[in-house]
């Protein structure tokens, strides 16, 4: 999705790759010849679309996860603590039409060469990437939180200041702290970042006497926090 | 006896996976059936225990192209059921924004997914070896319409500072001069757009069926109103249960949603132009009027005009918002109650139907969404039956790829219904 709206930057892209399969902006079929990357969106929540993704990394040499959905199974997978039937006889009167099943990143069922976190992706991290591939040089993979980023703005913290629960301290930087710098808590869509302490997070927040109710909704949403992505 | 059953999986140049398979026997079509194969979601399910004041931000997620119009009818359905009211310049910023959203899903429909068919290319991204000019113009557009949503929005795809009760942060004051120029500049695309879609050949056919778009005085509805209907009715969002039910077939994802216990309808830019054309500014109608259009639209094909109108329509309207100013009030912590809360907007694609029962604590017990696809997957169906019987003599491939360019001029949004699309044509 994000591909489309790099604008005229995708034009660039292309001069050094060729576009094979997009079947939301072209015709064409899945070509039977192999594919030096591809880039997959979204969560893998059945058989036809495991069987999919392992076809498609049979196929590829070099495969990037794009997007919350496609990293950690993002907010779909909010459904998979839910027990099995009752998701779906929630939203269908007759469920048993219609099949899905837990939400997972593609890491589930194959192995993943790079991660495009957050929902969206940021465009700049998707071009980088793209063009570190076609320079065939490992794309960069963001070290920071963005709760880093967000001093580095000179940002005052939403939850010292308003006592916004903000998962700024333990999520993967790389977006420039965006929603904070607006004024609005982080809500992790980018994922977990390796080293960082979600518990030290969650005790600071009862320390602070907000209601584990709270706390669990926001420890589950665009991923679970305690889920560390292999990365 | 039948004929042939002409399929197309997967079909291309929508946003999300679905399939039509059609079956004619007789020359007629015996059956038509849009396929949803794109997997569930569940928001429905997975909102429930959710706060009201996440609704905005997780319902955004629903879609990459109109997050805009999620968002706001999910902040206008909780402030609803909150009782919360807002001030006129956050109601107007809240409308320019909502219009960004509709500019660049235009522009991202008309040249990248329906633009294809009428010049002969499987993507506007091939079309660009011969006619860069004209793929570079779509670019702009959306550039232009993103650069709007970002200004507003604090970014274009799922917007971050809407929020329950107004918006956390207002645009900067030192960034609206150039906002208003690139809108200026962009005008000119807009117009050239106009004379590209108005050289498309159109297939001839046209289908009379109730339209729905939003209504209210004084404005081309976006986001305040009330639905009006080709048929004379009118109906508040609170209502819209008692008019429009949902049925649920089995072999698709997606549900059909039925008018007054009768049959379907079409929502969208043909159904806001029929019903709102008086509305549109003096650009708008110069613009119909150069194109060779005007209500009632019965053309389904033709929307691409109507796309291209609406481009010109939004430009206008977001000059004029924006001129006004952009300061805005910050909200007020909203109070949280038990209730339930609706709204109804216009989103890229139609009618948006937004429904939550809250809790005391203000927990989403149950959750009710209707996305424009949803709207319209009856009506696209029922469109085949009329079509097909006019073209029997066309061959499987080009039947395939006339009925192809039926869908898309729906421009339906899978993902949102519930996400995927394929056309099988079976002839008896």
């Amino acid at each position: 999705m994000v591909l489309v709206h790099l604008e005229e930057s995708l034009l660039e892209v292309l001069k050094y790759a060729e576009l094979k399969y997009f079947r939301m902006v072209s015709d064409d079929d899945l070509p039977n010849e192999p594919l030096d990357v591809a880039v997959v969106e979204g969560a893998v929540t059945n058989e036809e679309e495991a069987i999919m993704i392992k076809k498609i990394r049979r196929m590829s040499k070099f495969l990037v996860a794009a997007g919350a959905c496609a990293v950690t199974g993002g907010l779909n997978a909010i459904k998979n603590i839910s027990p099995e039937g009752e998701v779906e006889s929630t939203v269908y009167s007759s469920p048993e039409h219609v099949r899905s099943g837990k939400a997972f990143g593609l890491n589930e069922y194959v192995n993943v060469d790079a991660y495009l976190y957050g929902c969206p992706i940021d465009r700049r991290e998707l071009i980088n990437t793209l063009m570190s591939l076609v320079m065939r040089v490992p794309p960069y993979i963001p070290g920071l939180t963005v709760c880093m980023e967000c001093k580095m703005n000179g940002n005052e913290c939403v939850f010292l200041t308003r006592g916004e629960l903000c998962l700024g301290p333990v999520t993967v930087g790389g977006c420039s702290a965006l929603c904070p710098s607006n004024g609005v808590a982080c809500e992790g869509c980018r994922g977990v970042l390796k080293g960082t302490n979600p518990k030290g997070l969650e005790l600071a927040w009862t320390n602070a006497e907000i209601s584990p109710d709270l706390i669990r909704l926001k420890l589950r949403k665009y991923s679970d926090v305690y889920q560390v992505p292999a990365r | 006896m039948v004929d042939r059953t002409v399929v197309y999986d997967y079909i291309s140049r929508v946003e999300g996976q679905g399939s039509l398979v059609v079956t004619i026997s007789n020359g007629k079509v015996k059956d038509a059936k849009l396929e949803i194969f794109e997997a569930p979601r569940f928001f429905e399910a997975f909102l429930r225990g959710r706060k009201a004041l996440e609704l905005p931000e997780l319902t955004s997620r629903i879609c990459g192209i109109c997050p805009i119009a999620h968002v706001i009818t999910a902040a206008k359905a909780v402030e609803n059921a909150l009782e919360i009211s807002l001030d006129e310049r956050t109601i107007a910023l809240r409308k320019a924004l909502a219009l960004s959203g509709i500019m660049q899903s235009h522009a991202l429909h008309i040249y990248f997914l329906a633009a294809p068919d009428f010049l002969g290319y499987p993507s506007a991204i091939a079309a660009s070896k011969d006619l860069l000019d004209v793929v570079k113009r779509g670019f702009r557009l959306k550039m232009i319409a993103n650069m709007v949503s970002e200004y507003i929005g604090g970014r274009a795809v799922h917007p971050v500072t809407l929020t329950v009760g107004g918006f956390t942060k207002s645009p900067p004051v030192e960034k609206l001069d150039e906002t208003i120029k690139s809108l200026d500049s962009s005008l000119k695309d807009a117009f050239e757009t106009i004379t590209l879609v108005s050289g498309f050949k159109y297939p001839e056919f046209e289908s009379d069926h109730i339209n729905i778009a939003l209504s209210n005085k004084g404005e081309y509805a976006i986001t305040e109103g009330v639905a009006k209907t080709s048929s004379g009715e009118y109906f508040d969002s609170r209502d819209y249960r008692k008019h429009v039910s949902e049925e649920q077939v089995p072999y698709s994802n997606t549900k059909r949603s039925i008018f007054n216990g009768g049959g379907p309808f079409e929502v969208g830019p043909v159904a806001r132009f029929n019903l709102n054309y008086d509305l549109l500014c003096d650009a708008a109608k110069e613009a119909a009027e150069k194109s060779g259009i005007r209500p009632p639209v019965k053309n389904p094909f033709k929307s691409t005009i109507v796309r291209a109108i609406e481009i010109i329509q939004a430009i206008e309207e977001m000059r004029s918002i924006l001129k006004e100013g952009v300061n805005v009030p910050p909200p007020r912590k909203p109070k949280l109650r038990q209730g339930m809360g609706t709204a109804l907007t216009e989103a890229p694609r139609g009618l948006l139907y937004h429904s939550y029962v809250l809790d005391r604590e203000g927990n989403v017990s149950k959750a009710d969404i209707v996305t424009p696809t949803a709207h319209n997957s009856w009506r696209i169906e029922r469109d085949i039956y009329e079509l097909v019987p006019l073209v029997t003599h066309l061959d499987d491939n080009s039947l395939r790829s006339l009925l192809g360019m039926l869908v898309r001029a729906y421009d339906p949004c899978i993902s949102c219904s519930v996400h995927a699309f394929t056309v099988r044509l079976i002839r008896e």
